[in-house]
């Protein structure tokens, strides 16, 4: 006898994914998570974006590890609240993972999360965790071809950090074949061009999180128009 | 292995409506978007179903194609090698039409109980 079932495997996912989209919009919490291979940056990047955001937003940050509580260390100098997810093996964050994470963390009064995903740039890309933007963080010393050898995480992201750009003169980086395959996948998404050593850039990566958050504006990278990916917004900070 | 768990999930909810029947097949569908390599797919499959209820269970696979619809010309296209660039204008803002499937699709069961198997 065939039973005929059509039902998405990752739906028991999707649906607690919704429900912490669903939560973090009430609170008016807007939730980037972060994505890229180990190395790439993503604690750097934290440790140097948080400094510049915390006087005016309350951050969280839920890191995401195979093991140990390094990068939460890490995190937690910065003086905001951090928690660390454990995936005991597991190559990526799922939705039920930050959805414990979020009941550990004090949502009370914070504008802006970050989740850090594991570092993986294949799995992490399939698993929806509730956040209103994926951003990517791919490192020069990584190689040009990451965009056409990951389709799916480039396809799927809202914004992408090109990190270590101060290591450009020393390897066989090629912007434009980067930036050309990019487009072919994903037309709009911005691409910001940072150093986390010398902090070069960083400020037009702060500004566009500046414009996100807020909790209200999903941000889908083939939906929003106007420059820079950036919605149509009220502004809480100068030009 | 996350995603056979899951699909292990959802077959075992499935078969709870049949108790006694023993599944023999199991369908897939399978986006070409999606980074699953069929293969690889099937040996976790073996894996963890090996000296369980679904030990033995045959893993169908039914490969989807993925297709765009350009957000600047409208016309429809096959995505290859994973591109969204659309072959008659060059925009590089194609819609996904299909592609990103993942589902369960229908299941082989076989000595269902009578006194079910009648209603549906």
């Amino acid at each position: 006898m065939n039973i005929k079932v059509l039902k998405n495997i990752l739906e028991a996912n999707d649906q607690v994914a919704s429900r912490i989209r669903a939560d973090l919009a009430g609170r008016k919490i807007t939730a980037v998570n972060l994505i890229s291979a180990p190395g790439a940056g993503k604690t750097s990047l934290l440790e140097q974006t948080i400094p510049m955001l915390k006087s005016h937003y309350r951050i969280g940050v839920l890191e995401g590890d195979i093991a140990t509580t390094r990068d939460a260390d890490r995190i937690g100098k910065l003086g905001v609240p951090v928690v660390q997810l454990l995936t005991g093996g597991a190559c990526h964050l799922e939705a039920p993972l930050v959805q414990r994470g979020l009941g550990e963390l004090d949502l009370t009064g914070l504008n802006l999360l970050f989740i850090e995903n594991v570092g993986n740039i294949a799995c992490p890309a399939e698993f929806d965790l509730g956040e209103n933007a994926k951003v990517g963080i791919l490192s020069v010393t990584e190689g040009h071809d990451k965009p056409a050898k990951y389709p799916l995480l480039f396809h799927e992201v809202a914004a992408l950090v090109l990190n270590k750009v101060d290591l450009l003169p020393y390897c066989d980086f090629n912007y434009d074949t980067f930036l050309a395959d990019f487009r072919k996948l994903n037309a709009h998404a911005p691409v910001f061009q940072v150093s986390c050593k010398t902090g070069d850039g960083l400020g037009d990566w702060t500004h566009w999180l500046e414009h996100i958050a807020g909790g209200e504006i999903y941000v889908h990278p083939h939906t929003h128009t106007g420059v820079a990916g950036v919605q149509p917004h009220t502004h809480p900070h100068k030009h | 292995m996350s995603i056979v768990e899951a699909l292990l999930d959802a077959v075992r909810q499935e078969k709870r409506a049949y108790p006694g029947a023993q599944v023999q097949i199991v369908r897939v569908r399978v986006g070409a978007l999606r980074q699953i390599v069929p293969d690889t797919l099937k040996f976790c499959f073996q894996a963890a179903t090996r000296d369980t209820d679904l030990a033995g269970v045959l893993l169908e696979l039914d490969q989807i194609p993925a297709r765009a619809r350009c957000r600047n010309c409208r016309a429809e296209f096959a995505v290859e090698d994973n591109w969204f660039q659309c072959p008659h204008c060059a925009a590089a803002d194609g819609e996904l039409l299909t592609g990103n499937e993942l589902d369960l699709t229908s299941i082989e069961l076989r000595n269902p109980p009578d006194r079910l198997s009648a209603s549906v």
